[in-house]
């Protein structure tokens, strides 16, 4: 990979990133909470693709691109979704770096949607459900683990059958 | 071409997942049972006793000195310094979900835990 596509790759998954999230701002929830994660498609591809500092940039870069999307960059739910961002992220990085060849994406997603919603668990714990939390959590988890599932597939099939992904990665 | 293939540690994550979610549907089954505890407020900071032991309590509200009861597994105001006294008449509460509230002198009482009658 040379250095010019390497710093074009960082803007392109960000921007990915965005326009997923305003994909996935379009489709009606039940709960608010209750999110299909298109964003983090660009997330999981980059650690195929970037080298591991460029990925701590394009978490932040998710997070703050999710929120003005989203309108909740100044709100108590941009607490949520950074806090879930960012343990999601670290905990595929870890993931990733610990199991290498033997994990695929659809492992690195089910281990991020699971870091995600135990960060946002904790966090609805603190500020805003108490003790109330232990009722949301069976749903926050089950619908996290099925999306991040479909996700993780998802993603493991982009990734196999792009040309544009094998160019990069070649 | 490959074709999609689970990998080893993928289903490491998937065992994950499912032991998280059985985790959390225990922690929601579990609350029910167990000895009822009464948790009550008192000018924002919260008291928790067990109602499985007798005490007598008394808080300093807002307005002055409240005496509740804690007897035979429930919890009751006996004495209270408000106004209209809805709080002693509010009687008894010994069921999770149950409370007393005496808003006059900002005290409240919730029961959390124990098997409750709408259960079976």
């Amino acid at each position: 990979m040379t250095q010019t596509t390497d710093k074009k790759l960082l803007p392109f998954l960000a921007a990915l990133c965005l326009f997923l999230a305003a994909v996935e701002y379009a489709i009606p929830k039940p709960l608010p909470f209750l999110r299909l994660g298109l964003a983090n498609l660009p997330v999981i591809v980059a650690f195929f693709l970037l080298p591991s500092r460029d990925i701590y940039k394009l978490i932040l870069l998710k997070i703050i691109g999710q929120a003005l999307i989203t309108g909740t960059l100044f709100s108590y739910i941009f607490a949520f979704s950074a806090a879930g961002s960012l343990a999601s992220g670290l905990t595929m990085m870890g993931v990733h770096r610990l199991f290498k060849n033997r994990i695929s994406c659809i492992g690195l997603s089910l281990a991020g949607a699971a870091a995600n919603n135990l960060a946002q668990l904790a966090v609805a714990r603190l500020i805003l459900f108490g003790s109330a939390t232990k009722y949301i959590a069976p749903i926050l988890l089950i619908s996290g683990a099925v999306t991040g599932l479909l996700l993780g597939i998802f993603t493991q099939i982009f990734i196999e059958k792009s040309k544009w992904f094998r160019g990069l990665h070649a | 071409m490959m074709k999609l293939s689970f990998k080893p540690a993928d289903f490491l994550f998937l065992a994950i997942s499912v032991i998280l979610i059985a985790l959390s549907l225990i922690a929601l089954s579990g609350n029910n049972e167990g000895t009822a505890k009464a948790v009550i407020k008192v000018k924002d900071v919260e008291y928790i006793y067990p109602l499985n032991q007798p005490r007598e309590l008394e808080f300093e509200g807002v307005l002055d000195k409240a005496h509740l009861v804690i007897h035979d597994g429930c919890i009751e105001f006996v004495e209270s310094p408000c106004r209209d006294k809805i709080c002693i008449h509010m009687g008894q509460a010994r069921q999770d979900g149950d409370f007393l509230a005496c808003l006059p002198n900002r005290i409240i009482v919730t029961v959390e835990g124990g098997k409750s009658d709408t259960d079976n």
